[in-house]
């Protein structure tokens, strides 16, 4: 009795299998809707069925006569139920696998076998179901079906599995090296570099077989015709080129290359695409020879191809240690380069401790020396001789030293050198030519300041484009700079009588010209600044500017000087001082000490005193009575914050403290806007008095004008010092 | 059931367990022994370290730190996003901030507006880095840098974060870089310190250094950094008293030496040993610190290189040339700081002044290095301690805003010393909070400078009360990536 889902699933898989046929037959001629992709993708998924399946009822049946003889019906049904099962999970898989087969991007070749073994696992499992009921002539032919069965099975499996994982997957795993890799020094950027980058992740799609948007990625020729989009890449330019375009585009965009799902390009394989079109696309390149070692295509290359870069070996002996104790001193630096390496590494320092002989002396290193750092060192060409025997030498520095061009050139020996470094070494362009020319191991050499030109430059490193020609800023003697301004170079800025004006620059060379009537700086208002020529004789603010040539003249900048005809023999501080400006306390008034504008200037937290809470009132004490006509007080503003000048300066004067009479009184100009900070000298004159004691009293500003946030508030007042003349 | 537990517990006995157990240990022991690497993980080869001997061939001798104290901000300038001018005064998701805490300033804060770079950025280079107009001279020089956009770090104020880039812990009092790198490789020259360090600071908003930065830490006093000053007593109290000529100062040397190694032999403090050796390094230092500092000699080109600013002592730019002067002369380790960089407000005003007042003299010293053939040994560094928030701290105004510390990615640049020069490493988000791609942290950076200098981060070891110390600590990966 066969039950009804048998019956049923038996004519669904003969249905299926004559679908499969129909469509392995007729494939060209059919187009299938684009939601027929889903049932396509479901191949991956559903294909594990048939192999376990079918692998397992065929091994079954192959040893049926190890059965035990009273479960061989029970196994028979139920291998057979299995076998239906397997058989119809496999003829939906196969269907499936041919709706995915449209899809694009498989490799036409394996496609076709893994079609052809893949319909034969369908027909052949189906044809043994058949059987099965019928019972098989003899059980040798049943053997043989079911082994057929499984190697198309095997087949199949693995031709899908090639699909998608690429030939040789598992064999590759006993290979260490994955391709046989070109020599690096061989190498060419497009056979080597740029080719197999196309031929694994682009020619999939990209092939004569198969050309997706009509282009074919397998040689130059077919790269240079681009395809429907139109050409590939613009020579030279990158940045204009589609194929950059497309790869960075971002990877959920349907233009995107490789397409997302398939393996992308590497940042590394994006590059070599990148530096491949900047250097004109070039198909004959070779990396070793045509590009400087410091090029990033070449290091890229390296990267890529070339053996991992193994630390220099070197074949010489170690060198004695005691050897290296005794010549080791602290004008002669002999150190190894690393802790097993017998290479060394000397240095000299202090040009006046150098002389020839201590480079002779270190002949009995001649072997192990490796780097040696001659810079600012006066060695000449008779040195280079003893130089020339230290043959392992591969890192030469003789910057600023007197060896000539032609002493270079007599140095044959040194085979190994790599980096030669000759700034401001007198050597010409035809020198530098032939060194070039005869020391053909130095992939570098450094020629700052050897007073070649820039053209000279380039012509060397067109002539010499595998090599590193460094040199610095060329051509800055002829840049126009801005000097900076001048500063008054006095000890102090406050004088008693008079000053000899000192202005000091920090560039040397550099002529002055002051306005003493704090005007512009030209030529009608202003004189010449010689040192000791510029006297000054009373409280003055000048501008000053600088100029030298083959520099742009400096900015002008205002300059100050106080005089302070009499200072006090005795000072009180009579109120308190704001914490946090306390400066030095009573001695900051005259201390000759100015304070400096700016926050974060050490000078504004230290020499500026100030009042807000309590007015300032500071008693002068003359031994012998003085003749005042004007009080000064130095402040330092910054209405920006809180910080006014004081709303009232009083002067108190007399010959003894208990009997002073009120001065004058000045009422300092309050500013009117927010402003940064700026110093300001407040003169609160008077009739001349003359007296023994004179009293300051300032009181800070007590209500803050109303454009400021904290109107109403007291301000704080900042002073440093007070003239008295 | 409780039959099978019985049975069960009558087959584990001794005798099973033991031949089990060795049967298993065994089995590892010949793995071990078939594969040695079985149990190293990924570690390099082991080489032995011994302090003042490079562990393999070095790409750099030297280094040139330039420290921007205050954390310049990465948006305004090697990190552009133009993402946020877009997105001008519209809050900070959460779902980008995460769990991200806030300093106490802006913890306050009830919104966080973001706020894009008020100055332009363009592309320069080979690597098309993307550099702020603020850094002329940096663009200039792009194709030497490679710059490092994925930095991060843990510490969230200006003293653990300084304290974790300068000696690898948040908590101080470790050796800093150059003193493990003084320990590590010894000085070049006997006749100058091998760790220095160079103040100075712009207007800008600025948080202090001090001493802890540059200590020694337990290593021996002579590792400890040595600060010069620039002008006309470089090293403070170096000049003989009036009165007191070279040979009775040696004589007088001498003579300490003497009584200090009595000293040393009775009671064994190897600092006794330290002082005598600082001492004499201070004599000789005499003669050739004054040599080294002064500038008054320097060429109009290289004035006009750096700047005529670099010979106006304590600028940033005077301390770049004398950082190049010293680095020439075989000092190992010269670190310079620049204060002023926290521009919690006001900072387009400020950033604007500081970033001028150190792009010139910063490009100007690679390229001074380069022309002398030293770029390739010397490797110079440029960065803070760590960034600045992409949300404006206090009021944001069109034109004015400020920015709050942010330790999850900030900007440095590194050149030369074997680093592979005209690259951008690492990439953060479109609002330039998280980083994306390439992280690279404090401690890898630090494994990645010993490695350039020829030590093995996880081999440069000090034992101090009974504990294994390292720059890195317990961590650090060294940045394949960008070594050449």
């Amino acid at each position: 009795m066969i039950p009804n889902w048998k019956r049923y699933l038996e004519n669904t898989l003969f249905v299926t299998s004559i679908l499969l046929a129909f469509l392995l037959l007729f494939e060209s001629y059919i187009e299938l809707p684009a939601w027929f992709q889903f049932f396509g993708r479901l191949h991956p998924l559903i294909l594990h069925f048939p192999i376990a399946l079918l692998g397992l009822v065929y091994l079954a049946l192959l040893f049926q006569t190890k059965w035990p003889v009273q479960n061989r019906r029970v196994y028979k049904e139920l291998l057979n139920n299995l076998l239906l099962l397997a058989s119809f999970s496999a003829a939906l898989t196969a269907v499936f696998g041919l709706f995915l087969s449209l899809e694009i991007g498989y490799d036409p070749e394996i496609l076709l076998w893994h079609k052809y073994s893949g319909s034969a696992i369908v027909f052949l499992s189906a044809f043994i179901y058949w059987m099965q009921d019928k019972n098989w002539p003899s059980l040798k032919i049943e053997r043989f079906a079911i082994t057929v069965g499984f190697i198309s099975l095997i087949l199949g499996g693995h031709e899908g599995a090639s699909i998608t994982h690429g030939k040789g997957f598992l064999s590759e795993s006993f290979n260490s090296k994955t391709k046989a890799s070109v020599a690096f020094e061989d190498a060419l950027l497009f056979d080597d570099l740029v080719l197999p980058i196309f031929e694994q992740k682009c020619i999939s799609c990209h092939n004569i077989r198969k050309s997706k948007g009509g282009l074919i990625l397998s040689s130059m020729k077919d790269l240079i015709k681009g395809g429907e989009s139109g050409e590939l890449f613009i020579a030279g330019h990158p940045e204009r080129s589609t194929l950059m375009e497309r790869v960075f585009l971002p990877i959920d965009d349907e233009d995107h290359m490789p397409p997302s799902g398939k393996t992308q390009l590497t940042s590394d394989e994006i590059e070599v695409f990148k530096q491949w079109i900047k250097h004109n696309s070039d198909v004959k390149l070779k990396l070793v020879s045509s590009l400087p070692s410091s090029d990033s295509l070449f290091i890229l290359g390296q990267k890529l191809l070339a053996e991992p870069v193994q630390e220099d070996v070197y074949e010489f002996n170690r060198a004695e240690q005691t050897t290296i104790d005794e010549l080791n001193d602290a004008y002669r630096v002999i150190l190894p380069l690393a802790q097993n390496s017998p290479a060394l590494a000397v240095s000299f320092y202090g040009a006046k401790a150098f002389s020839s002989g201590k480079l002779a002396d270190l002949e009995d290193l001649k072997e192990q020396i490796i780097t040696l750092n001659l810079n600012k060192i006066p060695v000449d060409d008779g040195d280079l001789k003893t130089i020339e025997k230290f043959k392992n030498l591969r890192d030469l520095n003789l910057n600023f030293s007197e060896v000539s061009g032609a002493g270079l050139l007599a140095m044959t020996e040194l085979r190994k050198l790599n980096k030669l470094s000759i700034s401001g070494v007198t050597i010409e362009k035809g020198e530098i030519e032939n060194l070039l020319k005869k020391q053909s191991a130095v992939q570098r050499i450094t020629v700052w300041n050897t007073g070649i030109s820039e053209n000279d430059l380039k012509a060397l490193q067109t002539k010499f484009p595998e090599k590193e020609i460094v040199s610095g800023r060329e051509g800055l003697s002829k840049m126009l700079i801005q000097l900076n301004e001048p500063f008054i170079a006095n000890k102090s800025a406050i004088f008693k009588d008079s000053i000899v004006l000192e202005l000091g620059h920090a560039i040397k060379g550099v002529e002055m010209k002051i306005s003493l009537k704090n005007q512009l700086v030209d030529s009608l208002n202003s004189q010449k600044y010689e040192p000791g020529k510029v006297i000054v004789k009373e409280s003055k603010a000048f501008t000053a500017k600088a100029f030298k040539k083959g520099w742009l003249s400096s900015e002008e900048i205002v300059l100050h000087v106080y005089q302070n005809k009499f200072e006090p023999d005795t000072v009180l501080l009579l109120t308190k001082l704001n914490n946090v400006h306390p400066a030095s306390g009573a001695q900051t008034f005259f201390d000759k000490v100015l304070g400096a504008n700016g926050a974060n200037n050490q000078a504004w937290a230290n020499n500026w005193a100030g009042f807000r809470k309590n007015d300032m009132v500071v008693m002068l004490q003359y031994d012998k009575p003085v003749s005042v006509s004007n009080i000064s007080l130095n402040l330092l503003i910054e209405s920006e914050s809180t910080i006014f000048p004081p709303e009232s300066i009083e002067i108190w004067g007399g010959n003894d403290p208990e009997n002073m009479r009120l001065l004058t009184k000045a009422r300092p100009l309050q500013p009117t806007e927010n402003k940064k900070g700026y110093v300001q000298l407040v003169n609160c004159p008077m009739k001349t008095f003359r007296g023994k004691y004179f009293k300051v009293v300032a009181r800070p500003l007590q209500s803050m004008p109303s454009w400021k946030s904290r109107s109403g508030q007291v301000a704080l007042f900042l002073i440093d010092e007070m003239f008295v003349n | 059931m409780e039959k099978e537990l019985f049975e069960n517990g009558l087959t584990h006995n001794r005798r099973r367990f033991l031949s089990k157990a060795s049967l298993g240990l065994g089995t590892l022991a010949l793995g071990s022994l078939l594969t040695p690497n079985l149990f190293k993980g990924k570690g390099e080869d082991e080489q032995a370290f011994t302090p003042g001997i490079p562990s393999f061939a070095p790409k750099a001798k030297r280094v040139i730190y330039l420290f921007q104290n205050g954390a310049p901000s990465q948006l305004e300038s090697f990190d552009y996003k133009p993402k946020l001018t877009d997105m001008f005064g519209q809050e900070l998701p959460d779902s980008v901030r995460g769990e991200q805490r806030l300093t106490g300033m802006t913890a306050g804060q009830s919104s966080f507006p973001l706020v894009g770079s008020f100055t332009g950025f363009k592309q320069y280079g080979e690597s098309r880095a993307w550099i702020s107009d603020l850094f002329p001279y940096t663009s200039k020089i792009v194709d030497d840098l490679c710059i490092i956009r994925s930095m991060h770090t843990e510490a969230i104020n200006h003293d653990p974060a300084l304290t974790f880039l300068q000696t690898g812990a948040q908590q101080g009092n470790r050796p800093s870089m150059g003193a493990w790198l003084s320990y590590g490789l010894g000085s070049e020259n006997q006749n100058l310190p091998a760790f220095t360090v160079l103040l100075s600071r712009g207007v800008g908003n600025g948080q202090g250094v001090y001493s802890k930065l540059w200590t020694n830490g337990f290593l021996e006093s002579t590792h400890q950094g040595v600060q010069f000053s620039s002008g006309e007593d470089p090293v403070l109290y170096l000049k003989d008293p009036k009165g007191m000529n070279r040979e009775e100062r040696r004589e007088l040397l001498d003579n300490l030496a003497e009584l200090n190694q009595l000293s040393y032999e009775k009671i064994g403090d190897p600092e006794i040993s330290a002082k005598i050796k600082q001492y004499e390094m201070a004599y000789r230092m005499q003669t050739a610190v004054p040599e080294i500092m002064d500038v008054s000699k320097e060429p109009d080109n290289i004035v006009k290189l750096y700047g005529p600013e670099c010979l106006v002592p304590g600028t940033f730019s005077a301390n770049c040339l004398l950082a190049r002067k010293l680095s020439e002369n075989g000092v190992r380790f010269v670190q310079l700081y620049h204060q002023g960089w926290d521009q919690h407000g006001n900072l387009p005003y400020e950033i604007t002044k500081q970033a001028m007042d150190v792009d010139q003299a910063s490009a100007a010293l690679v390229t001074d290095l380069k022309q002398r053939g030293l770029l390739d040994e010397t490797l110079v560094i440029w960065g803070g301690e760590f960034g600045r928030s992409n949300y404006s701290q206090g009021t944001l105004k069109a034109d004015n805003y400020g920015r709050d510390h942010h330790p999850r990615c900030f900007s440095i640049w590194m050149a030369g010393g074997g680093i592979k020069p005209g690259i951008v490493y690492g990439e953060t988000d479109e609002l330039g909070y998280n980083i994306i791609k390439d992280p690279v942290h404090v401690h890898d950076f630090h494994a990645t400078i010993l490695h350039q200098m020829g030590l093995n981060h996880e081999q440069l070891i000090y034992k101090h009360m009974g504990r294994r110390f390292r720059l890195t600590d317990v961590a650090g990966n060294v940045v394949k990536d960008i070594l050449s």
